[in-house]
């Protein structure tokens, strides 16, 4: 009898334990999911700053504005699902956050700091999304380390 | 504690991990929860970053960002291959200080070798992997391409065993890719296995045989592999790359191709377009806002790719690969029939173009879609992992199953040799054959194979070779290859050793080669019939030193390999042979071994232990008899065996004097045998530098 119900007590343990493993599955896969949607929604955001970003002017004429609100709204949508644009000009380059798509010659005191975004970063509830595509300053002290 | 499998790649590598008692791997995403990690390795400041932050950082720091690793593994500075990497990485490579001619990588000025660039990388892995798992990954199998040679491997497990993971197997590529493809086959009984394995920037292909003894116990041997170092499935990118600027420059009459950011985008396109292809018969691209052409923003709004313009440009990529694989079925006389299975591997199988192609040769019900291409690799070397339990003692009267770290059994028996056991069993065998450079007639290039290709490992007993010396100053150099010029094959290192002056320089010397469980090699020089022998194991990992000409023995080495291999041989003549020491000789020699091993021995200890053991008469006597044994006619064997039966009736008596003379006898029969084994020597009449000369047995 004893053994019955410790064989019980063990079973209960072990589905609990296969039933946490599987929701911990299923969080993952809801995680990755969701990380594949919003890289793909930020595709179309980074359509919308590449149209839009240099030009502020004309975002308050005719389509391109329309475009901006769209912008604005996709950006708005975003924000409400946790997401959040990185802003590193001006800071020190941090791998961990930045891709750096180039480099640029620069004075010491330039050296190693974002220039220019590429592409823009995203994190998601403080974790990173996707790296910012950026330009660096390359000072000639760092060239000849 | 943990055990996982590692596909430690060229571009990326990929952790799973199996259950053990189970066969079913799951893969381990890493930290950025992502089921690859890029082989990067970058500098950060004095930080060494590791996997995707070394990518991001690659343009910051090119000349302190490493990558492609894999493809230095275990290489020489002068190799020609290392030629080819210098010419496509922005990273420096050198040779060793002092002479050591392995290659190394320079981050931030301070060489490094590829296996202390691989170990940070098997680090993160091992990092990421022991989060995943919330326990300690202590085991690893790790898996190499099926072509790494001897000192490849031998850097890949240096690279493990610095990362902190104690390396349950090196595996080849394509059978871990058959194991993951084995354990999903019901009755593995027999299959002949083609493993197709186009990456993204290598193609190998190999041929290997599974069978199954008994039901549960299926067995792996590689017999052939093929492949292209520079061939693989990046290029394709860049072809469709290349499709996208012309596009715009006839759309638009700009040329984009200075933009930075469109060519981000178009490259980011081309991997999104190639997918799609392998699924759609023509794809679309759009990139809004693409890039400026005379200060106006133009899209790539219309340009439609099909798979048949995709196939018609990655078509010779792809016939290359195909010929390799039917070069590899005509080496062995095969055609397309006698293979049961084809297993694609990397992801650029997964271009329609390719896997029809593959079908096209071996007919489509052999190609074997069930295994994932790009995990296959990770879930074999996972299964494996789980499935190992241990090294079965070598003795056959114990057969014990001990821990991978253990060095004895409990039974005493040493277990270098032993075999790694457990649920999947994987036999592993030479790729290539391993020997020596020696002389024959007036040709100072001959390989003479002595460990022939295809030979399951470990050994039970060194293979040996019989040659003639050319000088006392003997010098052995060791090849890897199956090309009968030493040259064209891979050198392995140098054993140089002096005869003592008693001999001339046209004795009789024996070369034996061993290979142990971790592939590590060991070369025994001597002379039939006499107390001299010189032993040292071939390591691949250690700083080498270019090998020295008519230097006195000695100038190569560190005094800490030479007591090294001391104590190595000093262990083993114990096991064997303490029963016909006096209790003194064993008290003496264990003190200098272990003196040796507390490093208060001073400079000559290993000289001390060796001739510790040649002090040893009766014993190193019986040893030299054992050694005569092999190799020799029946009637010399009963000679040999009925002395050795004389000296050990007259030790067991406790008549020691008795034993040392009837020893001498036994001397005597040794040495004739030896001598009559000889056969004629092409005497070379001229200075080969310490070269053997070959034997021709009439």
């Amino acid at each position: 009898m004893s053994d019955d119900v410790d064989r019980n007590g063990m079973q209960k343990i072990l589905d609990m334990l296969d039933y946490s493993t599987e929701l911990s599955e299923q969080r993952a896969e809801h995680h990755r999911e969701m990380s594949g949607l919003l890289l793909s929604l930020l595709d179309v955001m980074d359509s919308f700053d590449r149209l839009l970003g240099e030009d502020p002017c004309a975002a308050e004429q005719g389509v391109a504005g329309t475009c901006r609100l769209i912008a604005r709204q996709l950006g708005a949508v975003l924000e409400g699902a946790g997401v959040r644009v990185v802003h590193p000009v001006g800071t020190a380059v941090d791998p961990r956050a930045h891709e750096v798509v180039g480099v640029q010659p620069a004075p010491a005191s330039r050296g190693g700091i974002v220039l220019e975004v590429i592409r823009r970063g995203y994190e998601w509830h403080g974790r990173l999304l996707r790296p910012a595509q950026v330009i660096i300053g390359r000072s000639d002290e760092e060239d000849s380390r | 504690m943990k055990a996982i499998g590692i596909d430690l790649g060229t571009t990326n590598s990929v952790a799973a991990y199996c259950e053990p008692g189970q066969t079913l791997a799951r893969v381990l995403e890493n930290s950025q929860s992502k089921r690859s990690t890029p082989s990067a390795v970058s500098m950060a400041g004095d930080e060494v970053i590791v996997g995707e932050y070394a990518l991001n950082n690659a343009l910051m720091a090119p000349e302190n960002t490493i990558l492609s690793v894999k493809r230095l593994m275990g290489r020489d500075f002068n190799d020609p291959e290392i030629e080819k990497v210098r010419e496509r990485v922005n990273y420096h490579l050198t040779a060793g200080k002092g002479g050591d001619p392995r290659v190394h990588v320079l981050l931030r000025g301070e060489a490094r070798t590829p296996a202390d660039v691989s170990a940070m990388i098997l680090r993160k892995i091992k990092k990421d992997a022991t989060r995943k798992l919330g326990e300690e990954v202590t085991h690893a199998v790790i898996t190499v391409p099926a072509y790494f040679k001897e000192g490849q491997r031998a850097a890949t497990r240096d690279a493990g065993e610095k990362a902190g993971l104690i390396v349950r197997r090196i595996l080849d590529e394509p059978t871990a890719a058959a194991i993951a493809f084995g354990v999903e086959v019901p009755n593995p009984d027999k299959h002949r296995i083609l493993v197709f394995d186009l990456g993204g920037g290598t193609f190998d292909v190999s041929i290997l045989q599974m069978v199954q003894p008994k039901p549960g116990h299926p067995q792996f041997v590689v017999f052939d592999y093929l492949g292209d170092n520079w061939l693989g499935g990046d290029d394709f990118d860049y072809i469709i790359v290349d499709r996208i600027i012309a596009w715009v420059k006839e759309r638009y009459g700009g040329d984009p191709a200075s933009d930075l950011r469109f060519r981000l985008l178009a490259k980011q396109a081309a991997e999104q377009a190639k997918c799609q292809l392998s699924e759609q018969s023509s794809v679309t691209i759009t990139i809004p806002a693409a890039t400026n052409v005379r200060g106006v923003k133009v899209d790539v709004d219309d340009l439609t790719i099909t798979r048949a313009e995709f196939e018609d440009v990655i078509e010779s990529s792809v016939a290359k690969a195909i010929d390799l694989a039917n070069e590899a079925l005509r080496k062995h006389q095969l055609v397309p029939d006698d293979i049961s299975d084809v297993l694609l591997v990397g992801g650029a199988t997964m271009t329609p173009l390719v896997y029809e192609r593959v079908e096209g040769l071996f007919g489509k019900a052999k190609v074997r879609s069930t295994v994932n291409p790009m995990e296959c690799v990770a879930f074999g070397a996972a299964v494996l992992a789980a499935g190992t339990t241990g090294v079965e003692c070598p003795n056959p009267d114990c057969r014990a199953v001990n821990d991978e770290t253990a060095e004895k059994c409990q039974c005493g028996t040493g277990l270098a040799t032993a075999r790694t056991v457990g649920n999947v069993k994987v036999d592993d065998v030479t790729g290539m054959a391993l020997g020596i450079r020696a002389v024959k007639g007036t040709d100072a290039d001959v390989f003479v194979p002595i460990i022939p290709s295809g030979t399951p490992y470990p050994l039970p007993t060194p293979r040996k070779e019989q040659f003639q010396a050319t000088d006392r100053k003997i010098k052995v150099p060791v090849f890897e290859g199956n090309d009968l010029v030493a040259s064209r094959n891979s050198e392995q290192g140098v054993i140089e050793c002096e005869l003592p002056e008693q001999f001339d320089a046209n004795s009789p010397v024996e070369v034996s080669l061993n290979f142990d469980r971790n592939r590590i090699i060991t070369v025994t020089v001597s002379v039939p019939g006499s107390d001299f022998f010189r032993t040292e194991p071939l390591r691949h990992g250690q700083p080498r030193n270019t090998p020295l000409t008519g230097e006195k023995d000695g100038g190569r080495r560190s005094q800490e390999e030479e007591l090294a291999d001391a104590i190595e041989f000093a262990n083993r003549f114990l096991d064997a042979y303490e029963v016909y020491m006096e209790p003194e000789q064993a008290r003496k020699l264990r003190g200098d071994i272990d003196r040796g091993w507390r490093g208060s021995g001073g400079p000559r200890i290993a000289q001390l232990i060796m001739n510790d053991i040649l002090s040893c008469e009766v014993a190193i006597r019986l040893c030299s008899a054992d050694r005569a044994r092999e190799g020799a006619t029946p009637e010399e064997t009963r000679k040999i065996q009925g002395a050795v039966a004389i000296v050990q009736q007259a030790w067991a008596r406790g008549d020691r004097a008795e034993a040392t003379e009837k020893s001498k006898t036994l001397n005597a029969i040794v040495k004739r045998t030896l001598e009559r084994r000889q056969g004629v020597a092409e005497v070379p009449d001229r200075d080969y530098g310490g070269l053997l000369a070959v034997l021709t047995r009439d």
